[in-house]
Parts: structure tokens; sequence; C-alpha cells
């Protein structure tokens, strides 16, 4: 039962609105001042609910969890800011969530947040860099605690209220409440969804200077924020995040303008598309599994046919790509399938589910010695899988009608 | 739940009315023209109606709903594969395991049987029924949901309450019956709803669950609900 609590959302409308006076004061940046950020008790309850998201994600499903991927991508962030790591003491953390969707994102302790989406979309190591300096930009300017501050002046009605009202209360009392933050969601309903557009192109600005200095193409930064663009008929791609980003056409024509200025030459770094997808492998083939759920064939197969040209050694991508097309068309598509399957096996004869769903394929075209065989090997391979009893009576059957 | 003042009901209405609008079946949707459905999806394979446990629907109260789907779906020139013909592949393919309750089993039973399916009939689509509890909004003791309403029972108002009325806004468990028509790959293209009844009181200021022996004793209830879930069709 839905209970509304109104004294609640009174005390959040007072809390919400009283404090708004403060928003005119300037935060210097973090790394002009080490160490002494948070300033505020009101900053410090800011970053804790930030870290009170994170600690609920960390190690659940919501996250990809690959050591390794998070060290590639932390490796990025730390290139980016250089000394800025040392100065200001940071940690450098990223968390790789599994959505679809094309998104990233900063909480107020650093900790940068990328979604499978965006690993998927970016062409290259720059292009991911251009979209993560964006992001550490916010953190350095302190983007998020500003954000709320501003927020706090404007009306608490509508969306994001009880956001807002968890904030102010973790503000005011100096403590997170739980109870009021089980929503994994309030980094992209709060704080990513609604930075002022003067924040916005500063942090594009400062991100492309930081792009420039790691040695990477400010070039890649154009077809880096176009994958941001929205496509009305791409619900997925509708995101909470980027929606309320200044448009990207006003965006890339700022960046073309810093890109001239800056009179870059030289930089090559992140350019290799094939090392960029094996280093973010699993994150990909994590992003084409949410495609192929969510029925978004097309995305997943063009995802799969990409990564699996650039990494043809990953048995699993040929694998997630037979399984695209057999969703796709239960009733075609075979030979897209079996070749798929083939390649899969071709990479490792051991991938038992491989040898089924090939199988599969050939009972339904009409080749029953084939899919008998095929079936056979998959039942030594996994002789107590929940399905073999029915693969063998397939098997059996198709032995049967010969 | 929440008892409103008139000052209350103010702000209320400033702050917090949109929830209760926005609790609609936003998950009932047609993802295709009826056109298009009637002419490439008209031969469908019918799956045993599924019942949650939670929704309390006697055996003969599911045969009626399927019966009557069936019936609807016929005269709308579909042409229906019976739903014994999934339930005797899965009978099939359940006998060849010592233990087809397992959770993996039953997934895997579950999965080859509508893969055989398929392969043993040439049919467009799967037509799935369902009895659901689902969420239905309320305000001032009436629900509304899914194309139907109803008057909420409630005692314990007390003296000045049942002088004065009550103003009482939330959500109530309440029964429903969704037809889904999906394609051989899955997709659902159609997803409708029809509310039954109303499956709680209230008692002051909660809300308790009605006894199961209570529920499903309107046949006009049932049928009004299955035509609802019917009707863009």
């Amino acid at each position: 039962m839905h209970r509304v609590g109104l004294p609640s959302l009174l005390l959040a409308l007072l809390l919400v609105a009283v404090p708004g006076g403060a928003v005119a004061k300037s935060y210097k940046p973090i790394n002009e001042i080490p160490g002494q950020v948070p300033e505020t008790e009101e900053e410090e309850a800011v970053w804790q609910v930030g870290i009170a998201h994170q600690e609920e994600v960390r190690g659940s499903d919501e996250l990809v969890n690959d050591a390794a991927l998070e060290r590639y991508l932390e490796s990025i962030v730390a290139r980016l800011m250089g000394e800025m790591v040392q100065t200001i003491g940071l940690e450098v953390d990223v968390l790789v969530f599994r959505d679809p969707s094309v998104n990233a994102w900063v909480y107020p302790n650093g900790t940068v947040a990328v979604q499978t989406g965006l690993l998927a979309a970016m062409d290259n190591e720059a292009q991911l860099a251009a979209i993560l300096g964006h992001e550490v930009s916010h953190f350095l300017n302190r983007h998020a605690f500003i954000q709320i501050k501003s927020k706090q002046t404007q009306s608490a009605i509508g969306k994001g209220l009880g956001a807002l009202a968890a904030i102010a209360v973790a503000m005011e009392t100096g403590t997170v409440s739980t109870g009021l933050l089980d929503s994994g969601q309030i980094w992209t309903d709060l704080v990513t969804s609604g930075y002022s557009r003067k924040l916005e192109t500063q942090a594009d600005e400062q991100g492309l200077q930081m792009m420039i200095a790691a040695g990477y193409p400010p070039e890649e930064a154009l077809p880096a924020f176009e994958e941001l663009r929205i496509d009305e008929d791409d619900e997925i791609n509708i995101s909470k995040v980027w929606s309320s980003h200044p448009d990207i056409d006003a965006r890339k024509k700022n960046l073309k303008k810093q890109i001239k200025k800056a009179k870059v030459s030289g930089n090559s770094a992140g350019l290799d598309g094939a090392a960029y997808l094996r280093a973010v492998q699993l994150g990909v083939l994590a992003n084409s599994q949410l495609l192929v759920q969510d029925r978004d064939f097309e995305e997943a197969i063009a995802s799969l046919e990409q990564f699996t040209s650039a990494v043809p050694d990953k048995p699993t991508g040929f694998f997630l790509l037979g399984e695209a097309y057999r969703k796709r068309t239960p009733e075609g598509d075979y030979e897209q399938r079996v070749t798929a399957y083939r390649q899969t096996l071709a990479v490792n004869d051991g991938f038992a589910a491989a040898w089924r769903e090939l199988g599969m394929a050939q009972r339904q075209q009409g080749r029953p010695a084939e899919a008998g065989a095929a079936f056979s090997r998959y039942l030594e391979l996994a002789p107590d899988a929940a399905d073999a009893p029915i693969i063998a009576w397939y098997r059996d059957r198709l032995g049967a009608a010969q | 739940m929440q008892r409103l003042t008139c000052l209350a009901v103010f702000f209320f209405c400033l702050l917090a009315a949109t929830p209760l609008q926005a609790q609609k079946l936003k998950d009932a949707y047609i993802d295709i023209k009826e056109k298009t459905l009637r002419k490439e999806y008209s031969n469908l394979a019918m799956l045993p109606v599924v019942a949650a446990s939670s929704a309390h629907a006697p055996q003969a109260i599911i045969e009626r709903i399927a019966a009557q789907v069936r019936e609807i779906m016929e005269d709308e020139d579909f042409t229906l594969l019976p739903p014994e013909e999934v339930a005797a592949i899965r009978a099939e393919f359940a006998a060849l395991y010592s233990e087809p309750s397992a959770a993996e089993n039953q997934a895997a039973i579950d999965e080859h049987t509508i893969r055989e399916l398929f392969y043993r009939h040439p049919v467009d689509g799967l037509l799935t029924v369902q009895v659901l509890p689902v969420g239905a909004p309320f305000r001032d003791d009436k629900a509304e949901w899914a194309g139907t309403s109803q008057k909420i029972e409630h005692e314990g108002d007390g003296f000045f309450g049942t002088l004065m009325g009550t103003d009482y806004g939330g959500t109530i468990a309440a029964s429903a019956i969704r037809v889904i028509i999906s394609d051989r790959a899955g997709r659902p293209l159609y997803n409708w709803m029809g509310g039954v009844e109303v499956m709680m009181m209230r008692k002051g200021e909660s809300l308790e669950p009605l006894p199961p022996e209570a529920l499903w004793q309107s046949d006009k209830r049932v049928v009004k609900a299955v035509k609802y879930a019917l009707k863009p069709l």
C-alpha cells in the first residue's frame, strides 16, 4: 500500500526551500584546495549520499564487476587527470553498470560510473576519454553539489521531490537515511539529470583540455558526443542524463571552436578500435546480452559483428551473435546462425551451448544426421545440463526418424 | 494511507496528486495495428491460463476464463491451437525428468516446450492469458483500474468518520485478467488487461485482505474483465 506522509512532504518543502541564498557563492575546484573538500557538512552529506549508493551497488548484479575492465577504465581517468590524482590524493575508481543506454556520470567523491551502452557506442579509447574527461570535470568543479544547491532554490514541486527531500534531510541532519535513498536512480534522477547549460559547457571544455593534455586527438570528441544524440524513436537512448544536456549540435559547435582554438597536432593516442574493443570486451558482451533481452536485435547484431571482427578469438561473441540471429528470426537466418555457431566452435570446440544450438538449427533445417551428431557432442560436454534429457530425446527421435 | 485534513488536501493537491494518476496500468499496450494483427497473426497457439496463486482463482474460474477467451477470439475469426496441445508437449518433456518441478528443470521444460510447439505447428504466435493481482488506485473508497471500478468495503471509521465522511487515497490490491499476444520471436504485440475485483477491504486506516472464499463470486465481473481485456480486438 502506498503511504503518503504529508508531514514529511511539508518538511521536505521547507528544507529544500529555506537555504537557497548560498547559491551565489563560488566554489573553488577540488584540485585548487586539495584536502579541503568537502568543505561543509552540507557538502559532506551530499558526498555520503553518493557513497551510500556506490556501496549499495558494488558487487551487485547491476555492475559488470570485472576488475580488469575497471582497471582499464581507471587508467584512462588517471591519464586524463595527470598530476591532479596525486594533488587531490584521489583513489581513481570506475564502476561499470549493466545498462544499454549511452550514459555516464560522476559521483561527488570522484567515482566515475559508465554504462555498458556507452562502452559499446564508442569506437575507440579516445572517444571514451572525451566522455570521461567531461565527467571528471564535473567532479573537479564540484558540479553535483553546486547543482543540488541550485536546485534547492527551485520549486520543490514535481519530479525529483523525493530525491531532493532525501538530500535535504541528509544536509539538515548530516546523516544519510537509507530509507529515503533506496532508489538506485538517485544520481541519474537528481545530480546528473539537470546540470545547467553553464556547468555542462564548462565540463565539455575542460574535458576537452584534459583529453588534449593526455595525448588524445580532440577531434574524437565530436563522434563521441554525436553518440549522445537522442533518437526520438529509440526509447532506450532517451536517457535521463543526456536528454537534459544542452543540445548536441550546440555542444559540438562549441567543441569544434575549442578544437580549432587549441591548434593541436600530433595527438594520436587511443585510436586503435580493435585494442579498445578487446579492453572493454566484457562490457560490450554484457551490453549485447542486454540488447538481445530487450529485443533490440539489430543493435545487438551490429555490435556483435563489429566485436567479433575485432576480437575473433572470443567464442562468446560469436555465440551471442548466433543467439541474436535465432531470437530475431526463430524460423530463419539459418545460414547466419549456423555460421556463428560454427565460428564459436572453431575458437572453442568445447563450447557446449553452441553444439546444442547448432543441432537445433540443423534439426529445423531438416538435416537430422548432422543435428543428431551435434546433440551427441552437446551431451558429451554437458551431461548434467538441465536440458540434457530433452536434447537426448531430440537426438533419439532424430535417430528413429532416419 | 493518510487521513487528509482540509489544509492537507490543499498541499496534497499541490504536491502529490500526480502519483495517483500515474498509477494507471502502464504496462498495458498494443504495439501493432489491429488490421495487421488480424492479417498476420490470426493463427495462434493458446497457452494454458496462468493464474498467480495470490489471485486465489479457483480452477473452475480459470477454466471459465479460458473458455470465454477462446469463444471471443474465435468469434473474431482467430484460429486457436488449443492449450491442450501445449500442455501435452510439456507433459511429454516433464516425463523425461525425475524432478520436473526443480526450478532449473522447469525452466528447461518451459523453454523447449515452446520451441517444440513452433517446430510442430506453423502458428503465427502465442496467446497468453494471465490471472493476476495488480495495484489499483483508489480515492474516496472507490477503486478504478483496467476498465472497471468498485466501491471498497469498509468498517471502523467511528462516529465522526461516518458523520463527516472520509477521504482516503492510495493503492489497493485488485485482480485482473491480462491477455498477451506475442509473435514467434516472443515480441509482445498486444498486452491488455481487464480488471475483475478488489481483493482487500478498509478497516479504519488500514487495508486488509479479503478471505479467498469471498473472491471470484461474481460471474458478471469475470465476464466483463475478459471482454475488456479483448476489447481492443
